[in-house]
């Protein structure tokens, strides 16, 4: 396939390119980078924890003891924010669930069975993320309506797994395809079926593998923002919209208040990176594969 | 409570005919390997008989019942593969017990079992242990552990020494051994090593392209092999082979194979008559051949020493005449040296001639003798 010779010189463009520089120079060019990603991040923990005052001044005179957590308070206190973060929450990890549910039946056959057409529906799932998902909000919004899904958790569960569905498949698959059949073999001579065998023995042996493809859809939910916004009104709101409401409303005029928000926003996904940073990395080093 | 017969077993992927036609029939308590190259249809063979593959034609029998469409665990076998597979989120007393577990043994019967299984081969030790900190031997081990505690009416092994090296494989092959005699439980053995077949089995069914060529007791395979595909596969050296035209003297029944400028005569009362000069390959073994003092004798051939291959135990030597080349053994204390002359003898009752279009055995060993 054309894609797959693509992909490949790419790959190696990236690691010629990398090798063109002196250890040193790579080293301050991803620094560099860093910082430059980093920073906003950092400032808007800094805005978090300072009344407003001290940092829009020019220069920012920044003072300890004016450190404060009660944005966080305050905000965490507001029921509809708390109720937002709570929806991030549920969808997220319904979207989870749901991905490595149906990736894993999915990636399954696609790892183990000699099927036709396996090549074509795997080039098929990761072209339909290439859209732009701009394209679909109309025909998403129509449908969802018509379930009677809309401001549902469930239909944003159900929109967020449609994405995240097909790259879920694919690391699955490609964390099958390290194991070799024999397990299974030994699965069934043991006395397990088809599908017993993927659950008792196949999944615990990619569990780093599938930690990682979890991690992977929950972060891709969580900041899930464009059909979060169009599909929910004010019950299924997620965290990512109710920022923006915050953002661009009059309502309060307290930026430290929306700074921590956006602390709180991006908390728990920090947290669980940070926990399950090893599987992070082993999904992106071995999941995707060509 | 082992007997195990294949009745016209095929199976082919698409177009790919993986195994062809086969029939086997695997007496109880017998020790039997297929033995071929790889590609050649013996693995796919155990994962029908194991249940693992369908059939695409033919019939399995266990103990005279149909077992063609059963579930690989109804079967009562149990299997040992090649990489071990173990799985690697359970300690090796899960491993063992996994089966057991499945089946809802009571918890007391289980730990009775995999305890005396694991004391057998020696691994009692080692039951808490990850498998990842196991070695290669350990591994093993323990796949036969789990193999074992089954109490099957069939053991199956897939190349289940091929990844272990040389020296522990030796050892584990005496232990399989062992193992059967102990146990008397029917095994059925895949390998590609010609030497593991000939050491552990009973019986050797000797395969090819999907099908097998010769199946019989290990030492007639060896000693009367029917094809010549099987008289290069077995044997260690490889069977000398010649390629010539053979013929029987009308007169007197004498024996003649001629071959570029060698002729090997024999004299003997040849029962068949042979149509003309039949083209043939001849085989001989190399301790079939006789290193002999210079001069002509029946069956002799004279050439020069092309290698010398000492092993301590016997020398191997390789006299070329032309184009021809004969591997004799000689004993390790009789010194020749490269390019020397020699003359080696071939005894009329333990060549082999096979046809050299089919590659079929042609004439008895025992006729004319």
């Amino acid at each position: 396939m054309k894609l797959r010779k693509l992909f490949v010189v790419c790959a190696d463009m990236t690691r010629s390119f990398s090798a063109l520089f002196r250890p040193g120079v790579l080293y301050a060019l991803v620094a560099l980078f860093l910082i430059w990603t980093v920073t906003p991040v950092v400032w808007v923990g800094i805005m978090s924890v300072q009344p407003e005052i001290n940092y829009v001044a020019v220069p920012p005179h920044l003072r300890l003891q004016d450190v404060s957590l009660r944005w966080y308070s305050d905000m965490l206190a507001q029921a509809d924010f708390a109720d937002a973060l709570k929806n991030s929450v549920i969808i997220a990890t319904l979207t989870m669930v749901f991905c490595l549910f149906f990736g894993s039946l999915a990636a399954y056959p696609l790892s183990r069975l000699r099927l036709a057409g396996k090549r074509l529906f795997l080039f098929a799932s990761v072209v339909m993320r290439m859209l732009p998902a701009i394209v679909l909000i109309i025909p998403m919004f129509l449908l969802i309506r018509l379930l009677g899904l809309r401001d549902t958790h469930l239909g944003l569960v159900i929109v967020y797994t449609t994405f995240l569905l097909p790259f879920s498949i694919w690391m699955l698959k490609n964390f099958f395809d390290q194991v070799p059949y024999s397990l299974e073999a030994a699965a069934r001579m043991d006395g397990c079926s088809r599908l017993g065998a993927l659950w008792r023995v196949l999944l615990p042996a990619v569990a780093p593998g599938v930690v990682a493809t979890a991690v992977f859809a929950f972060i891709g939910a969580w900041n899930e923002f464009l059909f979060g916004l169009i599909l929910s009104t004010s019950v299924a709101t997620p965290v990512t919209v109710k920022i923006s409401a915050l953002v661009s409303s009059t309502f309060h005029t307290d930026t430290s208040l929306v700074a921590a928000a956006g602390m709180l926003a991006i908390l728990p996904v920090v947290v669980l990176v940070i926990v399950l940073n090893r599987y992070i990395v082993r999904g992106l080093v071995e999941g995707v594969k060509y | 409570m082992g007997h195990v017969k294949l009745q016209n077993v095929s199976k082919h992927f698409g177009s790919l005919r993986a195994v062809s036609d086969v029939s086997l029939d695997i007496p109880d308590n017998a020790f039997v390997t297929l033995l071929g190259p790889s590609g050649c249809g013996k693995t796919t063979t155990l994962n029908m008989i194991a249940g693992l593959e369908k059939v695409s034609a033919g019939d399995i029998f266990l103990d005279g019942e149909r077992i063609t469409d059963w579930a690989p665990h109804e079967r009562g076998m149990a299997m040992v593969f090649q990489n071990y597979a173990l799985y690697p989120h359970m300690d090796v007393y899960g491993n063992i017990a996994f089966s057991l577990k499945l089946k809802k043994t009571p918890k007391k019967q289980i730990d009775e079992r995999v305890q005396r299984v694991a004391q057998a081969l020696e691994v009692g030790a080692l039951l808490h242990r990850r498998i990842t900190q196991l070695s290669g031997g350990q591994q093993q081990r323990v796949a036969l552990a789990r193999a074992m505690v089954k109490e099957p009416k069939v053991f199956l092994f897939d190349e289940p020494l091929s990844n272990l090296d040389a020296a522990l494989r030796t050892r584990m092959r005496i232990e399989i051994k062992k193992l059967h005699q102990q146990l008397r439980t029917t095994s059925i053995f895949v390998t590609h090593d010609q030497e593991e077949a000939m050491i552990l089995s009973d019986l050797i069914a000797v395969m090819k392209e999907g099908q097998i060529v010769q199946y019989g007791q290990a030492d007639e395979v060896y000693r009367r092999p029917n094809h010549l595909y099987v008289a290069t596969f077995i044997g260690k050296p490889r069977m000398s082979i010649l390629e010539g035209r053979l013929c029987v003297d009308a007169r007197d029944g004498g024996l003649s194979f001629v071959s570029g400028d060698v002729t090997l005569n024999w004299p003997g009362n040849t029962a068949r008559q042979l149509d003309m000069a039949t083209a043939v390959h001849m085989g001989i073994r190399a301790e079939d051949v006789r290193l002999i003092p210079r001069g002509n004798g029946t069956g002799t051939l004279t050439g020069q020493v092309a290698l010398l291959q000492p092993l301590g135990s016997d020398t191997f030597i390789d006299v070329a005449r032309g184009a021809i080349t004969v591997t004799a053994r000689i004993e390790p204390d009789r010194h020749v040296h490269l390019t020397e002359t020699v003359t080696v003898q071939i005894p009329r009752h333990k060549a082999h001639f096979f046809d050299a279009q089919t590659g079929e055995r042609i004439l008895s060993l025992d006729e004319g003798h």
